[in-house]
């Protein structure tokens, strides 16, 4: 419904700016990129009665699924943009349809569902050929985002500094949890891009406004929203510091983002999750006054304040052969969050919701290879290590990724 | 046979003589590597070298009055390799996968590949918001130049 709604106002405001320059309008753009995955897990431990216990999942293989995007130019000053994905080769959803206006390169606005600036990459994870490694950073992976990586309304421009361009955008959320009275998000993001575009430096930041919750039921998988759903209410500010280089052939990335969180957890959900998640012993200390008395509603500890923090380090190098490109390229990620559980069906991530004390790491060596520009062939292999029981334990995931762009 | 004394003025002679026609030679080549930037000639639209640099690496996508640039682009041309190594400062395969990053997410318009100046000079008078590179000596009325590369 809402969907619906947004679209007529989209294709409305289109029709209405674009009016005045018709005869300028571009010719609509189609392009895009298919894709299919491959990823298998090692020996992923976990505890059972306070035994470290491993087990091989089987292998995931997605089946090839695609992106098409169209844009369109409708005069000089507005211009559309549409992301359709079929994420599982049965289905097509509607990642974006925005339309911008501009006044001028110091002042934009850009209407209708969209992906936040914030970052590194959040406005470009759906464009997986074109960086290194195969995977969002943490604050992104879907199990557990830090904020909500979409928006219906952005302000955004740019304006030249010292042989650079220094950009800004202000955006609000997409509408993720209930409405809460007197509360209204913001999203921000400021950088700097100079060398050509060699060298971006910049910081991003996003406040609830207010009180929040969490736009994902509980026990219908991951928050969307960076709230998680047994909070019956929660406050939060998330601060992002990024970098990027290219030297030469040599690209480098950095990125810090710390979200400090003034909760209030929700009785009944926290004593649904500690019936059926399987939390461990550090997680149920957390939500009870004491731990020894068991899961009854006047032992639940509704302060749920918590901070989580992600960092990362990418680094990739390109060089040509005489059968394509070649890249090979090493990350490392560290992501800490003490709040979520394991369990992704009621909310948590089963990466750091399995540690002791909800902190990974995550280190990662791949290739890129590109036998021609439009094809992009990637294998990677993780080792994801962590605290359980008491123990340093640690896993490895391998993944494999081709994909082909048409359009370009 | 010669002797030593005939030989040595000769050879400074002709060494000088290669040399200046070296130096020529050189100032002529790099007349004819020089490049010019260029909008049509009907286009209002222009640009600072800074701007034009950052326009052709990707990092600036939009004119001063906030039209979208559309790039011309002809990157397999001799001219197209000069042009990103001198002016641009990254690579062509580089600035493609910034630009394809970009066209993903909707942040730049899909530049117009082309093969010759011709083509370029065509195609910026076609669009008044595209601006391309031709070799300056390919320069004429059709199109503007707003900035040279190499002069």
């Amino acid at each position: 419904m809402f969907g619906r709604i947004r679209f007529a106002w989209v294709a409305a405001l289109a029709l209405a700016f674009g009016a005045s320059g018709v005869e300028a309008q571009s010719d609509l753009i189609t392009y895009g990129y298919f894709a299919s995955r491959w990823e298998k897990v090692f020996d992923e431990p976990s505890l059972v009665n306070g035994e470290v216990f491993t087990e091989s999942p089987p292998a995931e293989f997605s089946q090839p699924f695609f992106h098409i995007m169209m844009q369109q130019n409708l005069g000089n000053r507005f211009r559309m943009f549409m992301n359709l994905a079929g994420p599982d080769a049965q289905t097509v959803e509607v990642r974006n349809v925005w339309g911008e206006y501009s006044f001028d390169r110091k002042l934009a606005i850009r209407f209708g569902p969209q992906y936040r600036k914030f970052g590194l990459y959040n406005e470009i994870l759906d464009a997986v050929p074109t960086y290194y490694g195969i995977e969002a950073p943490e604050m992104f992976d879907n199990d557990h985002l830090m904020i909500s990586r979409t928006t219906t309304f952005t302000v955004l421009g740019s304006v030249a500094l010292g042989g650079g361009q220094l950009e800004y955008a202000l955006s609000t959320d997409n509408g993720e949890g209930d409405i809460f009275p007197g509360s209204f998000p913001v999203g921000w993001d400021v950088r700097y891009r100079f060398g050509s575009g060699a060298y971006i430096v910049g910081a991003s930041g996003y406040t609830s406004g207010g009180t929040t919750n969490s736009g994902t039921a509980l026990g219908a998988g991951p928050s969307d929203n960076g709230v998680l759903p047994w909070m019956a209410a929660d406050s939060f500010n998330v601060v992002n510091v990024f970098g990027q280089a290219e030297v030469g052939a040599l690209t480098l990335q950095a990125e810090y983002a710390r979200a400090d969180h003034e909760a209030e957890r929700d009785v009944d959900a926290v004593l649904s999750v500690l019936a059926n998640a399987d939390v461990n012993t550090a997680q149920r200390a957390r939500f009870l006054v004491n731990p020894a008395v068991g899961a009854i509603a006047s032992n639940v500890n509704t302060v749920g304040d918590y901070e989580v923090e992600t960092f990362y380090f990418r680094s990739g190098y390109s060089f040509e052969t005489g059968i394509g490109e070649v890249a090979p390229y090493v990350q490392w990620d560290w992501y800490s969050n003490p709040e979520t559980i394991r369990s992704k069906t009621w909310g948590g991530d089963n990466e750091a919701g399995a540690a002791d004390d909800g902190e990974f790491t995550k280190a990662t060596l791949g290739l890129v290879f590109r036998p021609i520009p439009s094809v992009a062939v990637k294998l990677d292999g993780s080792q994801h290590a962590f605290v359980l029981g008491g123990e340093d334990v640690s896993y490895n995931e391998i993944r494999f990724d081709v994909s082909y762009t048409f359009g370009f | 046979m010669y002797s030593t004394h005939t030989r040595r003025p000769m050879a400074r002679l002709s060494g000088i003589v290669v040399f200046a026609l070296a130096l020529l030679f050189a100032g002529a080549g790099q007349a004819s590597a020089q490049i010019s930037i260029v909008v049509g000639a009907g286009s209002s639209q222009t640009a600072s070298e800074s701007d034009l640099a950052q326009m052709f690496g990707g990092s600036l996508t939009s004119w001063s009055n906030g039209s979208q640039v559309q790039i011309v682009d002809q990157p397999d041309s001799p001219v197209g390799q000069t042009f990103y190594a001198d002016f641009v400062g990254r690579s062509v395969g580089q600035v493609r996968k910034a630009f394809t990053a970009l066209l993903l997410s909707g942040q730049a318009q899909r530049p117009e590949k082309v093969t010759d100046d011709a083509a370029v000079k065509a195609a910026v008078v076609r669009n008044p918001n595209a601006v391309g590179y031709i070799s300056s000596a390919a320069l004429d009325d059709t199109v503007r130049e707003i900035a040279r590369v190499g002069g």
